[in-house]
């Protein structure tokens, strides 16, 4: 009889043992919570009340900092959804110097990650704000010489344009500028 | 469910005959027995088996190892070999790599894959299994949404340039939303994907495992998001509440505009439709607006609002965009229909990534994504020529996105890269600082950063 209940009891533990393995091992099996969403082959109008599948936190982190933008119009008239004013007048920035410069820093730190492309976007943006160091950055963000150095691979140059904004720096008074341009550092 | 069925909804090959529906819970009993026999007989044993062909040491997994035997005999189909993350189905090994594809007998490998492929004899007399011989570049496959005509042409530039330098892909046409995706890892459907990275950011389902198995071997050009709406509706908030075309289901473009208007909060009413019928629909009053991405590539754009009853709404920059999408802005030039002369139209680009699907580290898909990686990355400049899409010219490959990359991918960028100086080394530790700042690189930042940028570039000349 105690043989029997030994025996029993070793059983129940090598169950609760492999039951605790599988658990720990579930997760491989079913790899991905994403697989099981259904996914629409055949395109069709379907009309929703909201948008599916996002992260309504960081969406809403999102919103809240895009609200916040023009914090003085936001909670003032027309409710918790606004603030994001599209009108071509409304773009333009309520306070353009600190704007551009914004522009300019984000510019600027895409342009040291290496991502140039977007790097000259932020800094276009900038220059067309009226910051002149954008000018001169964006001189170097198509400088040949500057993205070699810095390393950017896949996109290239453009000693043209590079030399263009360099020119319209110059222009703004920027010294760095005519450096530059005087070192004629852009390769012809 | 029956087995057919759900090969048909997940793409897999099934290599098992039909059984009887077996209810759920029973299917997992048997999955969890048979995993943690694996895992029981696996702990007894070596966990490393040397691969045949390679040479190379590589991770097997205990549960397809043992499985086997707690499930009955099952042998390797001829020409295959196993799937590395092991799939059971009524508590059966049931999922084998490389049996989907079909690739083998177009590229008339079929005797060379026949030999690699361990025999039912060579598996009775060892229970390691050889992974994928070798990381093939001369057969691979990248998935793009035959929605999107602009990721189309750049999938089809890729697999061009890959060609040219001996490798043998194609592009498959599939759905790129995050659960498109999702379906796709699982389902091993593709090696690569062109996949919209604002909508991959924004998914909730998209766990840091499941990015780890979906990393990105570089950020691709971004393309600006239109909105086309009539001209009386002047503020994206206006489309709150009304019916707004957001592309086919499941393509780049709706969730591409799905995250830019919750971002927004503005919660307009999706109508998923292909782009030509939405601005069709537009035009007869019975949508309020149509999102397009990439509308470069859509004629149907380029010839509507010839009336002028139409306008494209403008996108406000918010900083806290940065981490996404890149300021962009369209003029007459590029839609001559719909924005008039001397217009700017501020918006917003979304990026495109080219992601490694289930490529987690140390997979074998890794070593074959690495392979392709090399060869994309060394032959990126065919795909600056003259017949090549545009955008190419505008991705930079050592892009950062705040999404894994792939560990090869970083590796090439990293020995491609010149040796730092402590001036370059300085100027990006200003960036790093300046973008780790809750909120991102402010007004106040501007000028630390291009005295940075001045010191740096001083010191070179």
């Amino acid at each position: 009889m105690p043989m029997i209940l030994l025996k029993s009891v070793a059983g129940l533990f090598a169950g609760v043992a492999v039951g605790a393995l599988s658990l720990a091992y579930w997760p491989q099996i079913q790899p991905a919570a994403v697989a099981a969403r259904p996914t629409v082959e055949q395109p069709q109008r379907v009309a929703q009340s909201a948008p599916v599948g996002l992260d309504k936190a960081a969406l809403d982190k999102l919103a809240l900092a895009l609200r916040g933008a023009k914090p003085d119009a936001a909670e003032t008239a027309e409710g918790p959804t606004r603030g994001l004013t599209l009108t071509p007048t409304d773009v333009s920035f309520s306070g353009p110097s600190d704007e551009a410069r914004q522009f300019r820093a984000q510019g600027l730190v895409a342009l040291a990650y290496g991502d140039v492309a977007a790097a000259r976007a932020f800094l276009e943006r900038a220059a067309d704000a009226g910051d002149a160091r954008a000018l001169l950055a964006l001189g170097d963000a198509y400088d040949p010489a500057t993205l070699a150095r810095l390393g950017a691979l896949g996109v290239k140059g453009d000693a043209s344009r590079a030399r263009d904004y360099y020119q319209k720096a110059s222009e703004a008074g920027l010294a760095a500028a005519r450096q530059r341009l005087a070192a004629n550092e852009i390769s012809q | 469910m029956t087995i057919t069925e759900r090969r048909r909804r997940s793409g897999r090959r099934i290599v098992a005959a039909d059984q009887p529906p077996i209810p759920l819970t029973v299917r997992k009993a048997f999955a969890c027995l048979a995993a943690s026999a694996a895992i029981a007989a696996a702990a007894t044993t070596a966990s490393f088996a040397q691969t045949a062909a390679t040479g190379a040491p590589q991770p097997t997994s205990g549960a397809a190892q043992a499985a086997p035997a707690a499930s009955g005999a099952i042998q390797t189909p001829p020409g295959m070999v196993r799937y590395p993350h092991p799939i059971f189905d009524k508590g059966r090994l049931v999922l084998w790599h490389g049996a989907w594809r079909d690739r083998l007998k177009s590229t008339g490998q079929n005797q060379s894959a026949k030999a690699q492929a361990p025999s039912p004899k060579d598996q009775g007399q060892s229970a390691a299994v050889a992974a994928p011989a070798q990381p093939r570049l001369n057969a691979f496959t990248l998935l793009a949404d035959p929605n999107d005509a602009c990721a189309g042409r750049l999938a089809r530039d890729f697999v061009a340039a890959l060609q040219a330098g001996g490798a043998d892909g194609k592009v498959v046409a599939g759905g790129v939303s995050a659960a498109a995706l999702g379906a796709a890892v699982d389902g091993d459907r593709a090696d690569l994907a062109i996949a919209p990275l604002d909508a991959l950011l924004a998914d909730p389902q998209a766990s840091a495992k499941w990015r780890e198995r979906a990393p990105f071997i570089a950020k691709l050009s971004g393309e600006p998001i239109e909105i086309i709406a009539a001209r009386d509706v002047a503020d994206l908030r206006q489309l709150a509440g009304r019916e707004v075309g957001f592309g086919p289901a499941d393509s780049a473009d709706a969730t591409s505009a799905a995250t830019l208007f919750s971002a927004f909060g503005v919660a307009a009413r999706p109508a998923y439709e292909p782009l030509a019928d939405a601005l069709n629909d537009l035009a007869a009053g019975r949508l309020a607006a149509v999102v397009a991405v990439d509308g470069r590539c859509a004629p149907a754009l380029a010839q509507f609002g010839a009336d002028r009853r139409f306008h494209e709404l403008a996108v406000r920059w918010a900083p806290a965009m940065r981490s996404v999408y890149a300021p962009a802005r369209l003029t007459a030039k590029d839609r001559p229909n719909l924005i008039d002369e001397a217009e700017n139209i501020d918006t917003v680009a979304a990026p495109r990534a080219l992601i490694a699907l289930d490529a987690a580290p140390g997979s074998p898909r890794a070593q074959t994504a690495a392979a392709l990686t090399k060869s994309f990355f060394e032959s990126f400049d065919r795909l600056l020529a003259p017949d090549r899409d545009g955008a190419w010219r505008n991705v930079s490959l050592a892009a950062e996105a705040p999404w894994p990359r792939l560990r090869a991918a970083q590796e090439w960028i990293d020995a491609a890269r010149p040796a730092s100086d402590s001036s370059l080394d300085a100027f990006r530790a200003a960036a790093r600082s300046a973008a780790s700042a809750d909120g991102g690189p402010a007004a106040q930042d501007s000028d630390r950063l291009y005295d940075s940028l001045m010191q740096w570039r001083g010191a070179g000349q």
